[in-house]
């Protein structure tokens, strides 16, 4: 598939900078230690992805344990290096510029062929909303991401009777959390009709799969930066998959009033940090104040 | 010039990777192919997201500007290890390379910092540890 080979190309590519980015870290470390402390603490080096995985831990029940902290195996995507002889930034673009950068970065974003598939009428409203964006993504707005946009969660801990959900990060994220009931329960028709960013979850296991359903959404989040709406009939269906140290993120997005068919997002990756000192980093206040200087409406990948 | 002695006396931090997908496209907001240097009091640093500001006091020809110089976000500062508002003395004067605004503000999108000590902080060298596109 050509998504599947996208992101082979890109992991190649990430995993080689991620090496060399590893070695500038640990050097701005020393630099700075005089005054500055370090990043994040645990002094460690972070996890990868091993090719063999150690078994899964389980609940006293049998399903995987999905406790623990979950950190994106790749950071960062594209690429810049710094040129020893120029002394100049050379960027991962047609012509090593910062401004092409940017512009290739929207291309690729533009270009993934992974697209929900809306009913004609709709289109107009999804390329309005990509050609403003900077003015009507909710993200710019310092507004929250929503399910599904706010993706896999950065830490879990599991119950017995529920999955907590724990988020942070992203640019306009703000530490947020869902607590999935996984008893059996139906929706709370009261927390539906709330129609909020975040919905109202239920959870079961489909063999070692938590299957997360979500209904009872606000039609004001994004399903995605390149100006995916979608109306309150949004109903999401997450599947979190632990294998070994690894945690596989999917969601798939129903809305029949403005969707041809369910749409499923690109899958997310996560793998376990198991340093005894990591933590979920607090959000800060987020503060737009960029849009009032902007002269252009050019947007970023 | 003191500024190019402190960049050629610093140590350049090492390769690293920048991030691909931004909160927003900085080209619509400061002329990304030009840079000015400045010198200028710290005056403040506002810890938000989704980009961070320190304020800079900068005196030329006798008039002094308040500068808002836009930077990483939190997440990006963290990981170069810049993590708390101590690392930063208000009222020191520090050199900065940014691009400057297109709507004439001022304001800039920084693209180094040197210490008052002539330790450097390259922004473009370094992985902001972004996840984004979405």
């Amino acid at each position: 598939m050509a998504s599947s080979r996208r992101r082979n190309e890109r992991s190649l590519y990430t995993l080689t900078l991620t090496a060399i980015s590893l070695a500038g870290g640990l050097i701005l470390g020393g630099l700075l230690s005089g005054t500055i402390s370090l990043a994040q603490a645990p002094s460690s080096p972070a996890p990868s992805a091993p090719a063999a995985q150690p078994p899964t831990p389980r609940a006293p029940d049998g399903s995987p344990d999905l406790t623990g902290i979950w950190i994106p195996a790749v950071r960062g995507g594209g690429a810049s290096r710094y040129n020893e002889q120029g002394g100049e930034t050379v960027f991962a673009a047609r012509d090593s510029s910062f401004e092409n950068f940017e512009n290739d970065n929207a291309l690729r974003r533009l270009g993934d062929r992974n697209k929900p598939l809306y009913k004609p009428e709709h289109w107009a409203k999804v390329r309005e909303n990509d050609a403003n964006g900077n003015e009507l993504d909710p993200e710019f707005k310092c507004r929250p991401y929503g399910v599904p946009r706010m993706g896999a969660p950065s830490q879990i801990v599991q119950t017995k009777d529920q999955v907590v959900l724990l988020y942070a990060g992203g640019f306009a994220g703000q530490n947020t959390f869902r607590v999935v009931p996984t008893d059996g329960r139906p929706h709370n028709q009261a927390r539906v009709t709330q129609e909020t960013w975040k919905g109202d979850p239920v959870g079961h296991w489909e063999g070692d799969t938590l299957v997360i359903e979500t209904i009872g959404f606000t039609d004001e989040s994004w399903l995605h930066k390149s100006g995916y709406f979608h109306g309150f009939k949004l109903r999401v269906v997450e599947r979190l998959t632990r294998t070994g140290n690894t945690l596989r993120w999917v969601a798939t997005v129903e809305d029949p009033e403005v969707l041809l068919e369910p749409w499923t997002m690109n899958p997310v990756t996560r793998v376990l940090d198991a340093r005894p000192d990591a933590f979920v980093a607090e959000d800060l206040p987020c503060e737009e104040r960029d849009l009032q200087h902007m002269v252009t409406k050019v947007r970023s990948g | 010039m003191r500024l190019k002695q402190a960049l050629a006396a610093a140590f350049v931090v090492g390769l690293a990777y920048a991030v691909a997908q931004a909160h927003h496209a900085v080209q619509a907001q400061f002329d990304v192919n030009q840079t000015v240097e400045k010198k200028g009091t710290l005056v403040k640093i506002d810890w938000i997201n989704p980009h961070t500001y320190m304020h800079f006091d900068v005196t030329e020809e006798g008039a002094t500007t308040r500068y808002a110089i836009e930077s990483l976000g939190v997440t990006g500062l963290r990981r170069a290890g810049i993590d708390s508002k101590s690392s930063f003395q208000v009222g020191s004067t520090f050199s900065f390379v940014i691009n400057p605004s297109r709507n004439g503000s001022p304001t800039g999108l920084l693209v180094t910092l040197v210490f008052p000590d002539g330790r450097r902080f390259d922004v473009r060298n370094t992985d902001t540890g972004q996840v984004g596109g979405r």
